[in-house]
C-alpha cells in the first residue's frame, strides 16, 4: 500500500517538475499558471507595487495603479530621425503605472518624441545604424543609484558595436535547454502559480510576523503610517547605496564620464544632451526607517560637477526634497503621478531655457 | 546546479520518476544525460573536461588491463595521471603557482613574469579529477579490471549526485552498482528522502544561517575585535560542518533513492578524541583517498621513523593544497600534519603522565579533556582555512588573545534573533549528533512509532522553509 502510494506521488511530482521544467522555457506554459500573468516588455504587469513581491508579505499589499500601455508600443511614438525630443533611459521614463514621462512631454510640448529604453547610448545608436541628422534634444535618465555603475567608465563613442544579431541554431539550442534566468522563473513559477503561491505568501507572512524575516532584496521596510519597502541596492554600503560615502575623486570621475558622453553625443549624432538622474526612493523617505541617517549629497554634487563641465541637467531631487507630499509609491521603487509631473515640468523648463 | 536551488527541486523529481517508469537497462543512459545537464547548468563550456577525463582514462585502463609489458602499463598510467593532474594544476593552480614565481622572480630582481590567466575554476575538478584517477590506478595495481562500456563509465566519472563536490568514490564500490537493477523499494526510497531533508537542514537552516556573520567578520578582519573573531570561528567550524555534511548527506541520500549506495563521509568529527581520530570521522571519502593513493605509497608506517613522520606531513600538506590554492590552505593542512607527528611523538610520554597523575581511573574526564583539547586544535585550525590571506588569519589570532578588543556589538546580525538562534541550532545539532554516538539515536527512530518519526520529518521540513535561508548561497566545498 505504502509502496504504491510512493510511486504515484513521485510519478505526479515528477509530473509537475517536468511541467514547471518546459514552462520555464516555455512563455504560454509559464503565463497559463500564473496568477498575475506575465507581459512581455512590462516590468509592471502584477497588481501590486514590484517591491512586494520579493517577499510577498500580506502587510505590504498595496492598490497600485494598473499599468497603461507605454508611450514606446503608441502610435504617438515618432520616428527617430524625424523626433525632435529623443527619451533615453531607464524604469523611470518607462513607468506606466502613471502616464508616462515621453508621453507628457510630447502633448505639453506638442512635439515629436522618440522613447527609448536602453542604458548605453553609443551601443544603441550604432547597433540601429542611427545616423547624425536634425538636431534634437536627448534626455537621458538614470535612477541615482545606477550613476556610480554606469559612469563609472567613459561610455564613447569608440565603443564596439554589441552583437546583437539573431543566434544560430546550436546557440538556439543551448539557450532553450540551459536559459540563463532559469533559477529567477521558476521563483516567479513558485511566488506567482495557482499552485504555490498562498502557501509562499503564508510562509512568508509568517516568517515576518514571527521573526521578521523579509527578503534580502527589501532588508529595510516600514509599516508605520502605510507599508514603505526600499531596494537593497539602495539602502545598503556598497558604491550604488545611501550608506556609501562617495569621495569627491569618485564624483569628478562620474562628471567626467557624463560630460564627455554629452559631448561626444553632440559631436557624432547633434544632440543637445540633457543629464535627468532621478533621487532614489530612500534618498527621499530614509527618515521613515532610519531618523539619524545622513545623506551624502550625492546628487547635489554631482549637479554642482556638471555645473563646472558644462553639461545640461535636470534637478529634480532640489524640487523633491522640498515637496511634503508623497511622491512615490510605498511598495514600488518609482514615482507615483505627482512625481512624474513635477519631474516633467522641470524638465520642460531645461528644455525652454 | 546546486542542491539548495529550485533547480534541482524540480530536476530531481523527474529524474526520479524517470528512472522508476523506463526499462533498467536504459537507466544508465537517463542518469549520464541527467549528470551531464546536472554540471552543464552550471558552466556548458566546462563539461569538455569531463569528457576529456573519461576518454582518457577509459582507454588507458582498457590498455593498462591488455598489455603485459610493465613499461607500456607504466606509461598508460602515467599519461592518465599526467593529463589528469594536468588539469586539475592548470585550472586550479597555474595562477597561485605563477603568481608566487613572480613574487620570487621581484624578490630577485628578475624581471621576466610568468603570465596569469582568468578563467573560471571548473566546479568539483578536485573530487571527478580524484574519483577518476583512483580507477586507472586500481585497475594499474590489479584491483580492479576495466570498464568495458563506456557509457557506465562515463556515469561513473559524472555520477549527479557525488559530481561536484563528493563523496569520492572508488571504483569498486561504485561502478558494480552501475550494472546492477534496483527495484522499486519503499524503505530505501524513504531513508534517502529523510537523509536528503536532514542534509537540506543542516545546510540552508543552519550552515547558510551562520554563514552571514562569520562572512562579515572574516572578509572585514580589521573592523572586528577578538570576541568577534572567536565567536566567528565558533560558527564557522559549526558552518563548514554543517555545509560539507548537509552536501554529503543530500548527495548520499539522492543516491539512495535512485538505489546506489555511496559511502559515509562524515562520522560526528567533532566527537573526536584526537585528531587521528578526526580524520577517520572528517571528510572520510578524501581522507581515505590520501591514505591508499599517496600516504600508503610513500610507505606509509613501514619505514624508518622520520619518514613516517615525513609521510604523514607530506599527505596533510598536500591534502591542504588539494583544499585550495592558497597558503592558507597549506598552512591548514600542514597544521593537522604537526598535529599528528606531535601525537605520535609524545604518545608514549603522555601516557606515562597521565598515569603518574592517576588519570586513568577518571575515564570520562580524560575522554572529555581529550575531546575538548581535539576541538581546540582543530578549532584552531579552521581559522586558516576561512581566512582570506595568511595576514588576516594572523590579525584573527591577535586579535582573539588580545582581550582589550573584546566587545560584541550584534548589528552584525541583520536579524538579531538569527544570532541567539545560531546558538541554539548549533547545540541542538550537538546533543543530536552525542545522541546519535551514544544511543544510536537513528536506529531507536526506526523502531519508534510511526506518529513521532513523521513528527520529525515534518518538523524538519517546516524548518527548512520557514528558517531556512534560500538566497542561493555556493556549497563551501564546491571551490575545491
Amino acid at each position: 500500500m505504502n509502496e504504491r502510494l510512493l510511486k504515484y506521488l513521485i510519478y505526479v511530482g515528477g509530473a509537475i517538475c517536468l511541467y514547471a521544467f518546459i514552462a520555464v522555457r516555455e512563455e504560454p506554459l509559464y503565463n497559463a499558471v500564473l496568477v498575475e500573468k506575465k507581459v512581455p516588455e512590462h516590468f509592471e504587469f502584477t497588481k501590486y507595487g514590484e517591491l512586494y513581491y520579493f517577499s510577498q508579505i500580506s502587510h505590504f499589499k498595496e492598490d497600485l495603479p494598473k499599468p497603461i500601455r507605454k508611450f514606446r508600443y503608441s502610435e504617438k511614438q515618432s520616428k527617430l530621425e524625424d523626433a525632435d525630443i529623443v527619451t533615453f533611459g531607464d524604469s523611470f521614463f518607462d513607468f506606466s503605472r502613471v502616464k508616462t514621462v515621453p508621453e507628457r512631454l510630447a502633448d505639453s510640448l506638442h512635439k515629436k518624441v522618440h522613447a527609448i529604453y536602453s542604458f548605453y547610448p553609443f551601443n544603441y545608436l550604432n547597433h540601429i545604424g542611427y545616423k547624425r541628422s536634425s538636431k534634437k534634444v536627448f534626455i537621458y535618465e538614470t535612477v541615482e543609484r545606477m550613476i556610480p555603475i554606469r559612469f563609472d567608465q567613459p561610455q564613447n563613442s569608440q565603443e564596439e558595436l554589441v552583437d546583437w544579431g539573431s543566434p544560430g541554431i546550436g546557440r538556439k539550442m543551448l539557450d532553450l535547454v540551459f536559459p540563463k534566468n532559469v533559477e529567477e522563473r521558476l521563483t516567479t513559477l513558485l511566488k506567482g502559480s495557482y499552485l504555490t503561491r498562498p502557501a509562499y505568501s503564508a510562509i512568508s507572512t509568517f516568517k515576518f510576523d514571527e521573526f521578521g524575516y523579509i527578503s534580502s532584496k527589501t532588508p529595510l521596510y516600514s509599516l508605520r503610517d502605510k507599508p514603505w519597502l526600499f531596494y537593497y541596492e539602495s539602502v545598503n554600503g556598497e558604491v550604488t547605496g545611501f550608506y556609501y560615502h562617495h569621495s569627491q575623486e569618485e564624483i569628478d570621475k562620474y562628471c567626467d564620464n557624463i560630460a564627455t558622453m554629452g559631448k561626444e553625443l553632440k559631436e557624432k549624432y547633434n544632440f543637445d544632451f540633457v543629464f535627468c538622474p532621478i533621487p532614489n526612493k530612500y534618498t527621499l523617505y530614509f527618515d521613515k526607517v532610519d531618523k539619524n541617517a545622513k545623506y551624502d549629497d550625492f546628487l547635489p554634487r554631482i549637479f554642482k560637477g556638471l555645473e563646472k563641465r558644462g553639461v545640461d541637467y535636470v534637478d529634480v531631487y532640489d524640487e523633491f526634497i522640498d515637496m511634503d507630499s508623497v511622491l512615490y509609491f510605498g511598495t514600488d521603487s518609482h514615482w507615483n503621478d505627482k512625481g512624474a509631473q513635477i519631474a516633467v515640468d522641470k524638465i520642460i523648463e531645461q528644455i525652454l531655457k | 546546479m546546486l542542491f539548495n536551488s529550485l533547480n534541482f527541486i524540480v530536476f530531481f523529481p523527474i529524474v526520479v520518476a524517470l528512472y522508476f517508469a523506463i526499462k533498467p537497462k536504459f537507466r544508465w543512459v537517463l542518469l549520464l544525460i541527467a549528470s551531464y545537464y546536472f554540471y552543464m547548468c552550471w558552466n556548458y563550456m566546462y563539461i569538455v573536461l569531463i569528457i576529456f577525463s573519461t576518454v582518457i582514462d577509459y582507454f588507458a585502463a582498457i590498455g593498462i588491463a591488455h598489455y603485459k609489458s610493465g613499461k607500456i602499463k607504466k606509461a598508460l598510467l602515467f599519461s592518465s595521471l599526467g593529463s589528469n593532474l594536468g588539469l586539475l594544476f592548470f585550472f586550479k593552480y597555474y595562477n597561485f603557482f605563477s603568481s608566487n614565481v613572480n613574487s620570487i622572480m621581484d624578490g630577485l630582481n628578475l624581471f621576466h613574469h610568468l603570465p596569469t590567466y582568468s578563467f573560471l575554476l571548473p566546479v568539483g575538478i578536485s573530487f571527478y579529477t580524484f574519483q577518476t584517477l583512483s580507477y586507472t590506478i586500481d585497475v594499474y595495481m590489479g584491483k580492479k579490471d576495466p570498464e568495458r562500456h563506456f557509457g557506465i563509465f562515463a556515469l561513473y566519472v559524472s555520477f549527479f549526485p557525488q559530481l561536484v563536490a563528493g563523496p569520492i568514490e572508488r571504483s569498486t564500490r561504485l561502478l558494480p552498482q552501475f550494472h546492477k537493477v534496483f527495484d522499486f523499494n519503499y524503505e530505501r526510497i524513504k531513508n534517502g528522502v529523510a537523509l536528503m531533508v536532514w542534509g537540506m537542514f543542516k545546510k540552508v537552516v543552519i550552515a547558510d544561517r551562520l554563514a552571514e556573520y562569520v562572512n562579515e567578520v572574516y572578509n572585514n578582519p580589521h573592523a572586528y575585535g577578538g570576541l568577534h573573531d572567536l565567536v566567528a570561528t565558533f560558527f564557522f567550524t559549526s558552518q563548514i560542518y554543517c555545509d560539507f555534511s548537509g552536501y554529503s548527506d543530500i548527495a548520499i541520500g539522492s543516491a539512495l533513492v535512485l538505489g546506489y549506495e555511496l559511502m559515509t563521509n562524515f562520522r560526528r568529527p567533532y566527537l573526536s578524541r584526537s585528531i587521528r581520530e578526526f580524520w577517520q570521522r572528517w571528510h572520510i571519502s578524501l581522507s581515505t583517498w590520501f591514505r591508499d593513493y599517496l600516504y600508503i605509497p610513500l610507505g606509509g608506517n613501514r619505514v624508518v621513523k622520520w619518514r613516517w613522520y615525513y609521510n604523514l606531513f607530506i599527505t596533510f600538506l598536500i591534502s591542504g593544497l588539494w583544499h585550495g590554492a592558497n597558503w592558507t590552505f597549506v598552512i591548514w593542512g600542514a597544521l593537522h600534519g604537526i598535529y599528528l607527528v606531535v601525537a605520535i611523538v609524545t604518545g608514549d610520554k603522555r601516557e606515562k603522565l597521565a598515569g603518574k597523575m592517576g588519570l586513568p581511573k577518571f575515564p570520562r574526564l580524560v575522554n572529555a579533556g581529550n575531546l575538548l583539547w581535539t576541538f581546540g586544535l582543530v578549532f584552531f585550525a579552521w581559522i586558516f582555512f576561512r581566512s582570506n590571506t595568511l595576514g588576516d588569519a594572523m590579525l584573527i589570532i591577535g586579535n582573539i588573545f588580545d582581550f582589550s578588543t573584546y566587545s560584541l556589538d550584534l548589528q552584525l546580525f541583520h536579524f538579531k534573533a538569527d544570532f541567539y538562534l545560531s546558538f541554539i541550532l548549533i547545540w541542538a545539532l550537538m546533543l543530536v549528533e552525542i545522541a546519535q554516538e551514544k544511543y544510536k539515536l537513528l536506529e531507536k527512530l526506526k523502531v519508534t512509532s510511526r506518529f513521532a518519526r513523521w513528527g520529525i520529518f515534518l518538523f524538519l521540513i517546516f524548518s527548512i522553509f520557514v528558517l531556512g535561508k534560500w538566497d542561493e548561497t555556493d556549497f563551501l566545498y564546491f571551490q575545491f
